[in-house]
């Protein structure tokens, strides 16, 4: 795979995460009014300390109409994405995924707030300097972080015994705020599935490096990692790490192109 | 240069991690990710609402039970499902923030907590505003978070109109 086609699908991907990310916000405003939850003259408290120009700029940004701006601005960079080259479109998703992540003290949704924010520098770089260095550069930055994201989630869930023993997922399918079907939970609960399936993820994430060795083993490894995130949608609802991840994908498979091929 | 990006990734990612305690750093945090997802499987805070009248304010209730069920097409698109999230990790937020601060013991269970430093907090503000979002408009309500491994409520709110 090539560095042009590596950054297309790329900016495919980032396209659908992107436009999801911005339209599951827009369904939710409420939340983030001044009546919802989000209030942004709550939220605006935690930058007391700030000064007085951040505060100016976080307040017209920020804001409830601000934010539905943002929001706005990131839905219609996502949907030119895939069609143009120029590297506009990419420096306005990662700029909107920033200030939605500040808007939200740090994260809306964890992990794949910052997965978007990887793969928009990736393509906003590559798109800037086609065919230099920093362009490389850019898809290397996303290919590390994709694989450091599995290897350190592994190596780390390996240090609680709960993993190790299978106690791990009957936990986290019954934590209420999953919201995970009784069925599911309860079939997931089972201690050989439970053990194995743990077992099987663990291997998985702490195998992410194997990935580096071959294309063969890469593009095989990332099709399981496909299905890992789509069970996980499934099963947890976490719809967005399964567009984000996959748009960093190709930046995996150009650069094991390059290392082995 | 990409191979030496990637080894500084790595070395960046694999050192000790540090808390932010500011809450500005911290709005930036999504720029650093630690990648540890559900490193260590242990039950989570939970907030609980009642309300009705200021008299008879009704049973507790789990937020999570009060909502919607998710749709089936949740594993494409989830906005509400991702909304309980963030909601889920506001009160996440306002049990670690408390675990910071020294503060003294209120004494019997069942107290309502009116110690300014917790309930000036933003995270105490945002837990209020996710309880008022799952109750009837204009009902008064109570939240409580309970923490498990506790034996009492960990946090009880007044009552609010």
């Amino acid at each position: 795979m090539t560095a042009t086609v590596a950054v297309a699908w790329m900016a495919r991907g980032l396209a659908v995460a992107a436009a999801v990310a911005a339209l599951e916000l827009l369904c939710v405003r409420r939340a983030f009014a001044d009546t919802g939850v989000f209030a942004w003259p709550v939220l605006r408290r935690e930058l007391a300390g700030a000064p007085r120009p951040i505060r100016a700029l976080a307040d017209l940004v920020l804001s409830s109409r601000g934010t539905l701006v943002v929001l706005g601005v990131q839905l219609a960079a996502a949907l030119v994405l895939p069609w143009i080259d120029h590297p506009a479109p990419a420096w306005l998703v990662l700029a909107t995924s920033l200030a939605i992540s500040m808007r939200f003290r740090g994260s809306y949704n964890g992990g794949s707030d910052a997965m978007l924010i990887v793969v928009a520098l990736a393509v906003a770089l590559a798109r800037s300097a086609p065919d230099t260095p920093l362009a490389r550069a850019g898809l290397a930055y996303a290919a590390a972080q994709l694989v450091l994201s599995y290897f350190v989630s592994g190596v780390a869930k390996l240090q609680d015994a709960a993993w190790r023993d299978g106690r791990a997922l009957p936990i986290l399918v019954r934590l209420p705020h999953y919201r995970v079907a009784p069925r599911i939970a309860a079939m997931l609960s089972r201690p050989a599935i439970a053990r194995s399936a743990a077992w099987l993820m663990l291997a998985f994430e702490c195998g992410a490096p194997i990935a580096l060795a071959d294309p063969a083993l890469c593009l095989a490894w990332l099709a399981f990692g496909a299905g890992f995130h789509l069970v996980n949608a499934i099963v947890f609802g976490l719809d967005r790490f399964l567009w984000t991840w996959l748009a960093a994908y190709p930046a995996l498979v150009f650069w094991v192109d390059q290392l082995r091929g | 240069m990409s191979l030496a990006v990637l080894a500084v990734l790595v070395v960046v990612t694999l050192l000790g991690r540090r808390a932010v305690a500011s809450p500005i750093l911290g709005r930036l945090r999504a720029l650093f990710p630690s990648w540890r997802f559900f490193d260590r499987a242990l039950a989570s805070p939970e907030l609980l609402v009642r309300f009705g009248a200021a008299d008879a304010l009704g049973a507790w209730t789990a937020i999570d039970q009060l909502a919607a069920p998710p749709g089936l097409g949740r594993w494409a698109f989830a906005p509400s499902s991702n909304l309980a999230l963030a909601y889920h990790a506001v009160v996440e937020q306002l049990v670690a923030e408390l675990g910071e601060l020294e503060l003294e013991d209120t004494g019997a269970a069942g107290t309502v907590e009116r110690d300014p430093q917790v309930v000036d907090r933003v995270s105490y503000e945002l837990v209020t505003r996710v309880a008022r979002a799952h109750v009837p408009a204009g009902a008064q309500f109570q939240w409580k978070i309970r923490v498990p491994g506790e034996p009492a409520d960990y946090l009880l709110s007044p009552v609010f109109g």
